[in-house]
């Protein structure tokens, strides 16, 4: 096989791999700046509902919870 | 004895240098076609999302640059052999478990013969599952494979 | 429209298998945890009542002020209730519940973590639940805001201020001496870079940090990673038990573990291990530190003089900060603030029927999840990974680092380091 030929076809096979190489990291990416504000969020929503109701906030996570 | 197929799997380092030989060799020898698979480890990727990792986009895209520069420096050292050995060879990379991905190629290309390097290892990392020539022999059981050791005997 | 699609993963349904393995191995221990928990009290009412009736019996007959009676009978009342719950009655034993909840701190935290790591490292965890698993640990992040509820600002001026002075010198001090040293033994500066932020601060988060910029090896950096995840899984299940054996207060043990401990979630959990005024300590000081990963990164390209590698929009201290500060940690600061107004509508963590009294039954089942997901996501074959330079490097800061630790906070005291509440 010629050597261009033979470096061609090495090359397509990187770059289809490359390729998959950052679309793996694409895929598990997740932003810290999301997690962080959904951290707030989240946080944001407890505050709201003990606000709201708090003997129910607490009898759910310390009482209803725990079953056994 | 019919061996059309070889497949060499190397990381590039220096233990291995004496199984690329012998799979050039037995390629010359035997006249069959020989695939060099290199496979990258991708397992750093999964730390990008430590609780407070902070940057983790150029983390990743550092990572992937730098897999993707030490797989080139593999494939121009294998292709350096190559033209030294006169002989030609499909060179593959690979991103993901070693042992897998080997497993992986090995199904999906139908190889008659695997050739890994083995490295000598020493105190605790002697154990199996250190020790990926060991695995890899326990899991292709119907292939023939060959262990190269990095030194003479 | 766009905030929310930013907000939402696109390919969410896969980290929902995981998320539920998390939340069901979180409930099983946390009830496991409360069962012994409920039988350990039992065991110490049941020795306790008799010890106190007497006392009560000794203080009657010699005239003793009535209100003093009437706090022990309070107490003997509080024992009778442990009992009743467990369906016991005085004499009866449970030793088995105090030897596993007490003597050998097998609590929630302990059995999530471990049991995490023997499920992961034995039968394996199923592909299909290793994305879930990874979306869970960051659950810790609500529940540290949450625990915002239990500061007042002069305990971050206090503790946060003692513990930032105290961090920053540990900090800045082992990144400076790990660079140095790693200079002056020729070991590449990426290696170098990654070791001294990384045993500096925040472990594998600031190695993340700063890789790209000191451009790490990969082969270096998965030394440097698993040095760092083995020192720190070994100081989570030595320190606690190290700690004890010291006699060293909950306060003390909380700054040493946020000295010693790199990773948050493993400092978080040997802390929480410890007690809750020694999570108290760890959480602020946790804070406190995290906040310097920014410097810490703008340090190590001052070091290796690595401007060139930093891009245009992430130069300067602002655009560092800007991209490199945890954003969360606003919101722990926001409940301190509201926490430190004292608002009677908000209430206190102690103060029953109140909304922060209710938040404060919240945030074990964020940490009870969050460290399902650290558990289950410590894989062996990591660690496995540490070795080279990396190893003597880390080794050598992480028993530096414990050892001067333990002096500081010996030195310092617990008055210092101890979180009040405003109370």
């Amino acid at each position: 096989m010629p050597e261009t030929r033979k470096q061609n076809r090495n090359n397509d096979i990187n770059d289809s791999v490359d390729k998959s190489l950052k679309d793996t990291s694409e895929r598990v990416l997740s932003s810290e700046k999301r997690e962080d504000i959904w951290a707030i969020i989240i946080a944001g929503i407890i505050l709201l509902l003990s606000a709201i109701n708090p003997d129910a906030v607490y009898t759910f996570f310390k009482k209803t919870l725990f079953m056994f | 004895m019919d061996t059309d197929s070889i497949l060499l799997c190397t990381d590039g380092k220096s233990h291995s240098r004496r199984a690329e030989e012998w799979a050039f060799r037995l390629a010359s020898e035997f006249r069959a076609s020989l695939t060099v698979l290199h496979v990258r480890d991708i397992f750093l990727k999964q730390f990008y999302n430590e609780i407070y990792a902070q940057g983790r986009r150029e983390y990743l895209e550092h990572v992937d640059a730098e897999l993707v520069r030490e797989a080139e420096a593999v494939k121009a050292h294998i292709n350096k052999c190559c033209l030294a050995n006169d002989i030609s060879c499909d060179f593959r990379v690979r991103y993901g478990d070693p042992l897998n991905e080997i497993l992986d190629e090995v199904k999906k290309g139908g190889y008659d013969l695997v050739v890994v390097g083995g490295k000598k290892l020493r105190g605790i990392r002697a154990f199996r599952s250190w020790n990926l020539p060991v695995r890899l022999s326990s899991k292709l059981v119907d292939r023939s494979i060959l262990i190269v050791r990095e030194t003479e005997p | 429209m766009s905030f929310i699609r930013q907000m939402v993963a696109e390919d969410w349904p896969k980290y929902i298998p995981g998320f539920l393995l998390c939340l069901f191995f979180a409930f099983v221990v946390m009830n496991i945890h409360h069962v012994l928990a409920k039988y350990h009290k039992a065991d110490v009412a049941s020795l306790a009542i008799p010890v106190l009736e007497q006392k009560i019996g000794e203080l009657k007959s010699s005239g003793a002020p009535v209100e003093k009676v009437a706090a022990i009978e309070q107490k003997i009342e509080k024992h009778r209730h442990a009992l009743e719950k467990v369906g016991g009655s005085v004499g009866d034993r449970w030793a088995w519940a105090t030897l596993l909840y007490q003597d050998l701190q097998f609590k929630y935290v302990a059995m999530l973590l471990i049991g995490g790591i023997i499920i992961r490292n034995t039968i394996g965890v199923s592909k299909i639940f290793l994305p879930g698993v990874g979306i869970a640990r960051p659950l810790i992040k609500p529940g540290i805001i949450i625990l915002g509820v239990h500061y007042v600002w002069s305990d971050v001026a206090k503790v946060g201020g003692a513990g930032l002075v105290l961090t920053a010198v540990f900090i800045f001090g082992t990144a400076l001496a790990v660079m140095y040293l790693c200079k002056k033994f020729n070991v590449p500066d990426g290696l170098g870079g990654i070791m001294g932020a990384g045993t500096g601060v925040c472990g594998v988060s600031a190695i993340i940090a700063t890789a790209p910029v000191v451009k790490a090896k990969p082969r270096d950096m998965a030394y440097a990673i698993g040095t760092i995840l083995l020192f720190g899984t070994l100081m989570l299940f030595v320190m606690p038990y190290l700690g004890q054996m010291l006699d060293v207060s909950q306060s003390q043990f909380g700054a040493w573990a946020a000295l010693a401990i790199l990773n948050t979630a493993q400092l978080i959990a040997a802390a929480e291990w410890y007690g809750e005024d020694a999570r108290n300590t760890a959480v602020l000081i946790n804070a406190a530190r995290i906040m310097l990963i920014p410097f810490i990164v703008m340090y190590t390209v001052w070091f290796y003089d690595l401007k060139e590698n930093v891009s245009k929009e992430q130069q300067g201290l602002w655009n560092t900060i800007k991209s490199k500060f945890p954003v969360f940690i606003i919101g722990f600061f926001i409940l301190v603030l509201l926490n430190s107004m004292h608002m009677p509508f908000l209430g206190g963590p102690k103060v029953a029927h109140t909304p922060f009294w209710a938040m404060n039954a919240v945030y074990k089942w964020f940490f009870a999840v969050g460290f399902a997901g650290i558990g289950l996501s410590i894989s062996i074959d990591d660690m496995k990974k540490a070795g080279g330079v990396a190893f003597l490097v880390g080794s050598g800061a992480a028993t530096a680092k414990m050892v001067l630790g333990l002096a500081a906070v010996l030195i310092i005291g617990s008055e210092l380091l101890k979180v009040t509440g405003g109370h």
